[in-house]
């Protein structure tokens, strides 16, 4: 049996993945009733994509980072990691098909967000009907290049740490990439100074992935030339943590 | 293994760079959007925005008029604020003078002014005895969402009372951990530091929903009338608010509400206007309140037009019959108020045209009585 199916086998048995689809099926339905929609209908159907999007969020910092670290941990400590390399399997190998593994289930929950927003949340007008599935498309592609790379670093240091000590950390970076810079960019509003100027420099912009508000105030598509742009330096970044991700990748604790 | 991970640093760095530098150079930059998950203005920041309702009116009432937001009684023996039940709110009313004086041209129109000021404080739910407070403008009612000095609570003995019960308990448990027991009055700093969390609380409720009255009000008033605020800088906030909700509102084509709180955000741009000509000693040009006038009928017509819609299309009724009365006992107000308008217009428009610079001989014995510049102004005719 090949790591990638161990481990899949292994998440499938665990069954947490059933809560999260029952989830993505119900909240966006409900939770845009519980808004004051009454006087706006039209606020519904944005919202049932905002939700849709936000709880994927939920689950990729939640839920996929955890597993992610969860296995490097395991299969490390438990020897498994150990026994597949006596087979001959390099740790670019192992540690792609964890990554693997882990991202299956987790395409689908994409796919069904995707599903949703364009089967229960397409604008009438036709023009915006183009616009919403580019600009969904967009946002799954942009949110695969932040997340997949994380979940990487996940597996890595999860091979090093204890899962939780790796789950913290790889969940603290997005969070960072995500928020954090919009306290980071008040003080640079606020001082000016280098250090601040250098520190958002070098910071993790992933909240250039979330492309919610351009679904929720129908921005339409984000423009090629920006596209490409923000899916380089995206790559880019994926690149950086998957070289740090392999670096620190080890069979044995 | 050592080649993979040097290429792909190599060009995961090379990648990052280039797209970074680019998009440096693009409009929209790599700037933060400050608006995770786009709730400003959402649907969910429609319902956050209401949520916050009673947390502002809560703050409102205590911790605008004591600046603490946390350590309130009714036993009046604390600095600053200090009514039994049934009392009038001293701090309260040197607001609504504030706003007497401010609407003193024409006595009708300051009474109406002031109270257009209220915030949105659940009218429509059933208050206990401290309904009577005085307050004025902030007609304050206690209710189930009021934390503090609940005392006289008659709970009747049903599972709702009973949770409103538990609440209350559990809120005065949490007080109670801000509590001032210190005699000594609050610092400087300190009220400085409460009045800034203030601040930023009732500005993140205003940027959930900048037409909703109840948030954008408190907000106004907390930069207006509080006693740490109506500085310059907090004018102009109060100033660039209203537009900002009169603008949003603007771009309404569906809910009937915005248009009401636009038209609120207009009375209250002009009574910040109302205080610079007062400050300068002249009178509301003519203009400006044809302006404020013709904008407030393009709202109301706004409104009217989107309210027929939504019963139309069977949307009123939809919508709660508080949220109802609300927007209709709004709109007679703002009917009532505006109407005031054409008195002053009308006023105005008798008057003969003057010099600029030079006193109106025909109105110095009203000028007189007005202000000081015009007893200047009458002493140099004489």
């Amino acid at each position: 049996m090949s790591l990638y199916k161990l481990t899949l086998t292994t998440i499938l048995t665990r069954k947490t993945f059933v809560v999260f689809a029952v989830l993505f099926l119900v909240l966006p339905a409900l939770l845009p009733l519980v808004t004051p929609w009454e006087q706006k209908p039209q606020l519904i159907e944005p919202a049932r994509a905002q939700a849709a999007w936000g709880l994927l969020w939920l689950v990729a910092l939640g839920w996929l980072f955890y597993q992610a670290a969860a296995f490097g941990h395991h299969w490390a400590s438990q020897g498994v990691l150990e026994y597949f390399k006596t087979l001959g399997m390099s740790r670019l190998k192992q540690i792609s098909q964890i990554w693997l593994s882990v991202l299956t289930l987790f395409a689908g929950f994409v796919v069904m967000v995707v599903a949703i927003c364009l089967l229960f949340a397409m604008p009438g007008d036709p023009d915006e009907a183009k616009m919403w599935v580019a600009t969904n498309l967009q946002y799954a592609w942009l949110f695969l290049l932040v997340v997949s790379p994380l979940a990487l670093l996940a597996i890595a240091l999860g091979t090093r740490l204890n899962a939780t000590a790796a789950y913290v950390i790889t969940a603290g970076v997005a969070v960072y990439g995500l928020f954090g810079i919009g306290y980071l960019d008040f003080f640079l509003s606020q001082t000016g100074h280098p250090f601040f100027d250098l520190l958002y420099i070098l910071s993790p912009h992933y909240h250039l992935s979330d492309l919610t508000s351009r679904l929720v105030y129908k921005l339409g598509e984000i423009g090629t030339i920006s596209f490409i742009n923000i899916s380089l330096y995206l790559i880019g970044l994926g690149l950086l943590t998957t070289a740090i991700a392999c670096g620190l990748y080890r069979e044995k604790k | 293994m050592k080649s993979f991970i040097a290429i792909t640093a190599i060009a995961g760095l090379a990648l990052t760079v280039v797209g970074a530098w680019n998009l440096k150079r693009s409009e929209a930059g790599i700037r933060y959007h400050h608006n995770p998950f786009a709730l400003h203005e959402s649907a969910y920041g429609k319902l956050l925005a209401e949520l916050s309702q009673d947390t502002v009116d809560q703050i409102w009432h205590i911790g605008i008029e004591q600046v603490n937001p946390e350590s309130h009684d009714h036993s009046g023996d604390h600095e600053g604020h200090d009514h039994g039940p049934g009392e009038a709110c001293e701090k309260a009313d040197q607001a609504n003078d504030l706003l007497d004086s401010v609407t003193s041209t024409d006595t009708a129109a300051a009474a109406a002014l002031a109270k257009v000021t209220t915030p949105n404080v659940n009218d429509a739910h059933a208050g206990h005895d401290h309904a009577e407070h005085e307050h004025g403008h902030p007609k304050h009612v206690h209710d189930e969402h009021c934390s503090h000095g609940h005392a006289d609570h008659d709970y009747t003995g049903s599972f709702v009372d009973a949770i409103s019960s538990a609440k209350d308990f559990l809120v005065g448990l949490k007080n109670a951990r801000y509590e001032r027991t210190n005699p000594q009055p609050i610092s400087d700093a300190h009220k400085l530091q409460i009045a800034g969390e203030i601040e930023q609380m009732l500005m993140r409720s205003y940027k959930m929903d900048p037409t909703n009255y109840g948030v954008y009000n408190a907000y106004y008033l907390f930069l207006t009338i509080h006693e740490l605020g109506a500085t310059p800088a907090a004018i102009l906030q109060a100033r660039k608010i209203s537009e900002f909700t009169i603008a949003r509102a603007q771009t309404e084509k569906t809910a009937p509400a915005a248009w009401l709180t636009a038209e609120m955000a207009l009375l209250n741009l002009f009574l910040l206007d109302q205080q610079d000509w007062n400050q300068q000693g002249i009178e509301p040009p003519i203009e400006k309140l044809r302006e404020y006038r013709d904008f407030s009928a393009y709202c109301k017509q706004n409104f009217a037009v989107l309210k027929q819609r939504a019963i139309a299309d069977g949307r009123w009724e939809t919508i709660s019959q508080d949220k109802r009365d609300e927007m209709d006992e709004r709109q007679q107000f703002a009917k009532k108020t505006f109407e005031q308008f054409d008195v002053m217009i009308a006023r105005q428009s008798t008057k003969k045209p003057t010099i600029p610079g030079l006193p109106n001989l025909l109105d110095l014995p009203v000028a007189t009585s007005k202000s000081e510049d015009a007893d200047a102004g009458a002493e140099t005719a004489k």
